[in-house]
C-alpha cells in the first residue's frame, strides 16, 4: 500500500505542464478557425423551435474512413428538439424513425475511433434531410496507438518509468515537435499511448533514477558523495537528443511500436550556490506569488548548444541552492528569478528580472558549482506605431492593446507548441520577457481593423529569422506598424451548392501572404452549402494564395518544404488598399 | 518498534531533488562505533537480493544516516555506527519497499551497542504482485474509463476491518487497468463504469413525450460488478496473489435498464432540492464510493430527477451539515429503503471533565466482524454529533483526534452507564452520551528468550476484560534488542504477552490469547500516569503452534 500510494504521487510536474501549455496553446490558435461554424450552428439553433417538426425516416451507414469497414456499435445522434441516438447494428447500419427534415447536425463516435471529419472523438456532419434524402454514408477514423517496451540493462523490469510522447506540429506554419501525453510504464515496462490522430511522433523517456536521495536532512558536502544509478533521457530508438531521433508514422489504426532500451549510468548530485545582483548571497522573497506556486527561482538543465534538456534542476528552499541530479556531459544551468521574487536583491535596478547563467560539467564525481552571479534584465520592447493613414488613432497612446504578440523557441523547434512566452502590453509599447539563450520566433495576431507591416529589429527580418538576445548587451528595439488599410476576402467552394441534400462537407481555407509577416496567416472552415462563402478580414495589402484542406489539416506556410511534401496548390489573389474581393476556389477531389 | 511512512524514500528524486540526500555521515559524535551488516533476501525463495537501497534512519526522527545498496550477493553494511537505535529500510524495484521486519505499522529497530548482534542481519523482502483487470462490456469491446477498485484482504486476523479500500483507477482505452506494487494476499475487485453510449435524458416540458425515455433502448447503467461477474457483493469472488504473481482477470458489464429517481420521492415534498444539493454514491463493500460527479443533483440538467441511475446499494448525501442514508434500489424506478434505520445522535464528555479536544472525530462500526463493515465518520461541531441511517445490530464507537484516537470508557444510554464501547441499535432513534479518556500511560520493556530478542515477536497489552475494552489493545514488535514500548495506554489492569509469529493469530479474540496469558506479565496503570512505566522483569517470548512446529522441521 504505501508503495503504491509513494508512486501516485510521483507526478511529474514538468510533462504536465507542458502539456496543459500545448492545450491552451491550440485552443487559442483553433478559436479563430472554428468560430464561423459555431456561428452557423447558432443561427439554426435560433431557428428550430419556431415551426413543428416535420419528420423523415432515415437510414445510414458507418464506415471506417481508411479501410471502408463497417463499424458496429457506433453512437449516431441526430440533433433536433430533442437529441435521438441509435447505435449502429453489425453491419454499422442504423435508422431514425423521425428525424427532423430540414437542415440539422449528426454526430457519430465510438471509443477507439476518432473523427473523421476533424480534431476530436466524433465526426459532426451538417445535413439537409427531406423525404428524397438517401442512405448516409457517415464515417470514423480508427485511432492510432503507440506502444513499447523500456528495456534496462539491468534486466530489471523498466516499472513506472516517465515515458512522454512527442508529436510533430504545425504552430503558426512552422514545423515543430511538442509533448503531446506523458505515461508511465506499467510494471514490466510497457508503455501505451493511445487514441492518437494520425501523424508523426517519437517517445523519450525521463531520467529515472534507481535508488533515490530519500529524505532527512544533510549538509551539501554530505549530499555531494551520494552515488546515485539511473538511466539517462533517452529518444527513440536509443539516441541522446531529439535531433538524432526517429519520427514515427502512425497512419490511421495504426498500432506502431517503439522499443526502447536505457542503460544505467552513474547519476551525480550537482548543486550551485547564488549570488544576488547585489553581490551578496541571494535568497529570493519566499512571500512572492512565484515562491508560493513552489517555483521561486526558474531552473532550467540546457545541454551544451544551449537546448532544452529533460533533465530537471530545482532550487532548495532549505539551503538556498540549486541542485540536479545528472550523469556525465556537458551542460548550462539556466536561471531565471522575476523582479519581486528577487527583491532587495534587486538594490536600485529597475530590471524585469534577474537571470543566471553557467555552463558545467559532470565527470565522475559529484560536484559543488558556483556561484552563479544572478543580472538584473530588461525586457525587450516591441513598439508600436500606427502608419499615417491609420484612421482616427482609436488607440492613441495605447497602440500595443491591438496587438497579441507571444514568443515560442527557435532552435530544435522542441516544445515550440507548449512554452509559449505571453507579452506585456504598455502604452504603445508591448515588452517582451523571455530567457535570453534560446533564439525566439515572435507571433502576432492584431485586431480585426488592424493589420501589419513587416517587423524589424536591428535590421533582421524577425519573419526571416528569429529573435537573438545578448543576455549582456544592449538589445536593438523592435518596430511594428499598424496599418488600417487592410482588405478582405470572401472565399466560396466551387462545389458549393443551395440545394445539395445529404452530408454537407467542409474544408479549412488558408489566406497565405506572398510577402513577409509575423501575423498568422488567416483561417476558417467553410462548407458546401455555405453559398455565400466565408469571408475573412484584416489581410494586409499584397499578394496571397489561397488553400482550401481537409479540416484536420495544420498547413505549414512558412516552411516551403514542408508544403511541398503536403503537394498543396494554392490559388493566387493580389489586394489592394481596403480592397474587398471574392476567390471561387476550386475544391481538389477529396483522397 | 512503531513504523513511520516510507512513501517519501521510495519517490521521485527527480522532483525532491536532494532535499534530503544521505551519504556516508561524518559526525562528530565521540565514543564506540559499530556496524551494521546484513543480507536483503527473496522473502520466498530465500535467494539474495542484489542492487537494493539499504536506508539507516534514526529510529525517533526518521532522519537518513546513511544509505548504500546491496552488492550481487545481496550484502550490505555500514561501519562506524554510534551507538542508538535506528530503523532500517530496504527499497528494490520489484519488490515491495519495506522496513525491517515489517508487520502493518510496526517493524524491527537495530539496537547498536556493546552486546548486540547487529551483523547478522537477514532482511527479507516481499516480490511485488500485480493485477491486471480487462473490463468488456455486452458487445465484448473494451472500456474505456471505468473506475476499478482494488480492495485488500487484511494481511492481520486481529485487524477491526476486513476489506480495506486499497487503490481506485480507470481503465485505457483497452479497457485494461494494471495495478501494481501489490503485497501478496487476498484481495477483492469491484468495477464501476456508466455505458459510453448510454443517453439518459427523459423529454421534459409537456405533451405525451413528457417523462418518458428520449431513446429508451439507450437509457441503460452498470451496476456495480464485482469479479467474478457478481452484481451482489456476498458473491464477489477474491484473487489471490501470491508473491511476485501476476494475475489477470476479466469483468465483464452488463448494461440494464437504468433508474431514475424521483427527487421529491427521495427528498420528501416541499423541501427546496437546490438546498440539499442530494448525492448519491453506491456502497462497495460497506464503504460509499466517492465516484466522480455522476450522481450529483444539478438543476439545470436533471430536472426533478436523478437519471441513469444502476439498481444497487448507495448513500444518499444531503442537507447542511451532509446527513447521510443508505438506499436499496431495486429494479424498478421506485426507491426503495434499505431495512429500517434509526439516528444516534452521540453527545460527548471527556472522563475527567475536562473540556473537549478540537476537531474530534466519532467513528462508528458494526461490531459484527464480518466482511461488510462500514466505518462512518461524524464530526463533532460543538458537543454532539448524529449519525443517520444506523442499521439495527451492535455498533462500537472510536472517539479521535487528527493526532490519535482516545478510549472509550462507557457509554451513557437512558441514563445509565455502561462500562463498554459498544452499543445495541433497534429501529428507534438513539440518544447517547460517550465518556472517553485521553490514555496517556505508557508501558516500556524488553520481551526476552534466553536473554536476547527474538526477530517477528507481537509484543500484546491485554486488557482484563478484553470483551468490554476491545480498543484498549495495544501492539508493538520487540526491536532487535528486545525492547519494546506500549503507548497511549489507559488506566486499568493488563496482561502483556510476547509472541513469535503471533501476527499470525488473532489478537482480538481471547480464546485464542489465553493459552499465552498465563505466561504473560500483569502491569496495573494508575489513573493520571503519563510517565512511562517500566515492567520489572522482561517478558518471556512465546511461540505460536505454527513457529513450533516449523523450528521442529527444521
Amino acid at each position: 500500500m504505501m508503495a503504491g500510494l509513494a508512486k501516485a504521487s510521483c507526478v511529474n510536474n514538468k510533462a504536465l505542464r507542458r502539456i496543459l501549455l500545448g492545450v491552451v496553446m491550440t485552443m487559442l490558435l483553433s478559436a479563430a478557425g472554428t468560430c464561423s461554424a459555431q456561428a452557423t450552428q447558432a443561427e439554426r439553433e435560433l431557428d428550430a423551435p419556431h415551426q413543428p417538426e416535420i419528420t423523415v425516416r432515415l437510414t445510414g451507414v458507418v464506415r471506417e474512413a481508411a479501410t471502408s469497414q463497417p463499424v458496429p456499435h457506433a453512437l449516431v445522434t441526430l440533433e433536433g428538439a430533442s437529441l435521438q441516438g441509435a447505435l449502429t447494428d453489425a453491419r454499422g447500419r442504423f435508422e431514425f424513425e423521425g428525424a427532423p427534415a430540414g437542415t440539422t447536425v449528426m454526430h457519430v463516435r465510438k471509443p477507439g475511433y476518432r473523427s473523421a471529419t476533424g480534431e476530436g472523438d466524433e465526426s459532426d456532419y451538417d445535413v439537409r434531410l427531406d423525404e428524397h434524402t438517401g442512405d448516409l454514408k457517415l464515417e470514423l477514423r480508427k485511432a492510432g496507438s503507440l506502444e513499447g517496451l523500456v528495456q534496462l540493462s539491468t534486466e530489471d523490469p523498466a516499472a513506472n518509468f516517465v515515458v512522454e510522447l512527442l508529436r510533430r506540429t504545425v504552430v503558426d506554419g512552422r514545423v515543430s515537435w511538442s509533448t503531446a501525453q506523458a505515461k508511465r510504464t506499467d510494471d514490466q515496462g510497457f508503455y501505451h499511448f493511445e487514441h492518437l490522430e494520425p501523424g508523426e511522433y517519437t517517445t523519450v523517456t525521463q531520467a529515472h533514477l534507481e535508488n533515490s536521495p530519500g529524505m532527512g536532512r544533510l549538509d551539501a558536502a554530505q549530499a555531494l558523495r551520494v552515488k546515485l544509478n539511473g538511466y539517462p533521457v533517452t529518444y527513440f530508438p536509443n539516441v541522446q537528443s531529439l535531433a538524432a531521433a526517429q519520427s514515427i508514422r502512425i497512419s490511421p489504426g495504426e498500432r506502431a511500436r517503439a522499443d526502447l532500451s536505457l542503460t544505467m549510468e552513474p547519476f551525480y548530485p550537482t548543486r550551485f550556490n547564488l549570488i544576488g545582483p547585489d553581490g551578496k548571497d541571494f535568497h529570493p522573497d519566499m512571500t512572492s506569488d512565484a515562491a508560493k506556486n513552489g517555483a521561486p527561482v526558474a531552473v532550467e538543465i540546457l545541454d551544451s548548444k544551449y537546448q532544452h534538456t529533460l533533465y530537471a534542476g530545482f532550487y532548495e528552499t532549505g539551503d538556498g541552492m540549486v541542485a540536479a541530479n545528472l550523469p556525465d556531459g556537458d551542460y548550462v544551468l539556466e536561471l531565471f528569478v522575476g523582479a519581486k521574487t528577487a527583491g532587495a536583491a534587486m538594490g536600485d535596478s529597475k530590471a524585469d528580472y534577474v537571470f543566471g547563467l553557467m555552463p558545467f560539467s559532470v565527470a565522475g564525481s559529484g560536484r559543488m558549482n558556483g556561484p552563479v552571479t544572478l543580472q538584473p534584465q530588461m525586457s525587450r520592447p516591441l513598439s508600436v506605431h500606427f502608419t499615417q493613414d491609420a484612421e482616427g488613432h482609436a488607440g492613441g497612446g495605447n497602440a500595443a492593446a491591438n496587438v497579441n504578440a507571444w514568443l515560442t523557441p527557435a532552435g530544435s523547434g522542441y516544445e515550440a507548441a507548449a512554452s509559449r512566452i505571453n507579452a506585456v502590453h504598455r502604452g504603445d509599447v508591448i515588452e517582451l520577457m523571455y530567457s535570453p539563450l534560446q533564439p525566439k520566433w515572435l507571433h502576432l495576431q492584431t485586431r480585426e481593423r488592424f493589420c501589419a507591416g513587416v517587423v524589424r529589429a536591428g535590421g533582421v527580418n524577425l519573419a526571416r529569422e528569429p529573435l537573438v538576445n545578448d543576455p549582456f548587451g544592449t538589445n536593438p528595439p523592435a518596430d511594428l506598424e499598424l496599418r488600417t488599410d487592410c482588405a478582405t476576402l470572401r472565399v466560396v467552394l466551387s462545389t458549393a451548392d443551395k440545394s445539395a441534400t445529404g452530408v454537407v462537407e467542409s474544408y479549412r481555407v488558408y489566406v497565405v501572404p506572398d510577402f513577409d509577416t509575423l501575423v498568422e496567416a488567416r483561417s476558417a472552415i467553410v462548407t458546401t452549402v455555405d453559398v455565400e462563402g466565408v469571408e475573412l478580414s484584416g489581410l494586409t495589402p499584397g499578394s496571397y494564395h489561397v488553400y482550401a484542406v481537409a479540416p484536420t489539416v495544420e498547413l505549414p506556410y512558412r516552411d516551403a518544404a514542408a508544403m511541398e511534401q503536403l503537394g498543396v496548390t494554392g490559388q493566387e489573389v493580389v489586394l489592394g488598399p481596403k480592397a474587398s474581393s471574392s476567390l471561387v476556389i476550386q475544391i481538389p477531389v477529396r483522397p | 518498534m512503531i513504523k513511520t511512512t516510507l512513501i517519501a524514500i521510495a519517490c521521485c528524486a527527480q522532483l525532491s531533488g536532494l532535499t534530503a540526500a544521505c551519504g556516508q555521515g561524518a559526525e562528530s559524535v565521540s565514543g564506540p562505533r559499530y556496524r551494521i551488516a546484513g543480507v536483503v533476501v527473496d522473502s520466498t525463495t530465500g535467494v539474495p537480493v542484489s542492487r537494493a537501497t539499504v536506508v539507516l534512519l534514526g529510529s525517533a526522527d526518521r532522519r537518513v544516516h546513511v544509505s548504500t545498496q546491496t552488492n550481487p550477493d545481496g550484502a550490505f553494511g555500514f561501519s562506524h555506527i554510534p551507538a542508538g537505535k535506528y530503523s532500517l529500510v530496504a527499497i528494490r524495484l520489484g519488490y515491495i519497499a519495506s522496513n525491517f521486519n515489517q508487520h502493518g505499522e510496526y517493524s524491527t529497530a537495530i539496537v547498536t551497542g556493546e552486546g548486540q548482534d547487529t551483523e547478522h542481519i537477514r532482511f527479507p523482502l516481499e516480490a511485488s504482485s500485480a493485477i491486471v483487470v480487462n473490463v468488456q462490456d455486452d458487445f465484448g469491446e473494451p472500456v474505456t474509463g471505468a473506475q476499478v477498485h482494488i480492495f485488500r484482504k487484511s494481511e492481520f486476523k486481529g485487524y477491526d476491518v476486513e476489506l480495506f479500500p486499497l487503490l481506485s483507477g480507470v481503465t485505457e482505452d483497452s479497457g485494461k487497468r494494471t495495478s501494481y506494487n501489490l503485497q501478496p494476499g487476498e484481495y477483492y475487485v469491484a468495477v464501476s463504469a456508466h455505458p459510453w453510449y448510454a443517453m439518459n435524458d427523459r423529454a421534459g416540458g409537456e405533451g405525451a413525450e413528457a417523462g418518458r425515455a428520449v431513446n429508451p433502448a439507450l437509457d441503460l447503467a452498470y451496476p456495480t460488478t464485482y469479479y467474478d461477474n457478481a452484481t451482489n457483493e456476498a458473491d464477489a469472488a477474491p484473487v489471490v496473489l501470491a508473491p511476485g504473481h501476476r494475475e489477470q482477470i476479466t469483468v465483464t458489464l452488463h448494461a440494464v435498464p437504468a433508474l431514475h429517481l424521483s427527487l421529491s420521492a427521495l427528498l420528501g415534498q416541499g423541501t427546496s432540492q437546490q438546498e440539499l444539493a442530494p448525492e448519491l454514491h453506491p456502497i462497495v463493500f460497506g464503504r460509499p464510493l466517492d465516484l466522480p460527479d455522476r450522481w450529483q443533483f444539478d438543476p439545470d440538467s436533471s430536472g426533478e430527477e436523478i437519471n441513469g441511475v444502476a439498481p444497487g446499494d448507495y448513500q444518499l448525501l444531503q442537507g447542511e451539515p451532509r446527513r447521510s442514508s443508505e438506499l436499496h434500489l431495486a429494479g424498478s424506478a421506485g426507491a426503495a429503503n434499505g431495512p429500517a434505520a434509526a439516528s444516534v445522535e452521540v453527545k460527548l464528555r471527556t472522563a475527567n471533565g475536562s473540556p473537549l479536544p478540537k476537531e474530534l472525530t466519532v467513528a462508528m462500526m458494526s461490531a459484527d466482524r464480518s466482511r461488510k463493515r462500514p466505518v462512518v465518520s461524524e464530526e463533532v461541531k460543538g458537543e454532539t454529533c448524529t449519525f443517520v441511517g444506523v442499521k439495527p445490530g451492535t455498533v462500537q464507537f472510536h472517539v479521535m483526534t487528527k493526532e490519535g484516537s482516545f478510549t472509550v470508557e462507557g457509554i451513557t444510554v437512558s441514563g445509565k452507564l455502561q462500562a463498554e464501547d459498544r452499543l445495541v441499535v433497534k429501529d428507534q432513534p438513539l440518544s447517547i452520551e460517550i465518556t472517553f479518556g485521553e490514555a496517556t500511560g505508557k508501558i516500556e520493556g524488553f520481551a526476552l528468550r534466553d536473554g536476547k530478542g527474538v526477530a517477528n515477536t507481537l509484543v500484546e497489552l491485554v486488557p482484563r476484560d478484553l470483551q468490554a475494552h476491545g480498543d484498549q489493545i495495544r501492539l508493538d514488535q520487540a526491536d532487535s534488542d528486545g525492547s519494546f514500548l506500549l503507548p497511549r495506554v489507559a488506566p486499568g489492569d493488563y496482561t502483556v504477552v510476547a509472541i513469535e509469529g503471533g501476527w499470525d493469530l488473532d489478537w482480538r479474540d481471547w480464546r485464542v490469547l489465553r493459552p499465552f496469558l498465563a505466561a504473560g506479565e500483569q502491569i496495573t496503570v494508575p489513573a493520571n500516569q503519563s510517565a512511562a512505566v517500566s515492567l520489572p522483569e522482561p517478558v518471556h517470548v512465546q511461540q505460536t503452534a505454527a513457529v513450533r512446529r516449523g523450528a521442529q522441521a527444521h
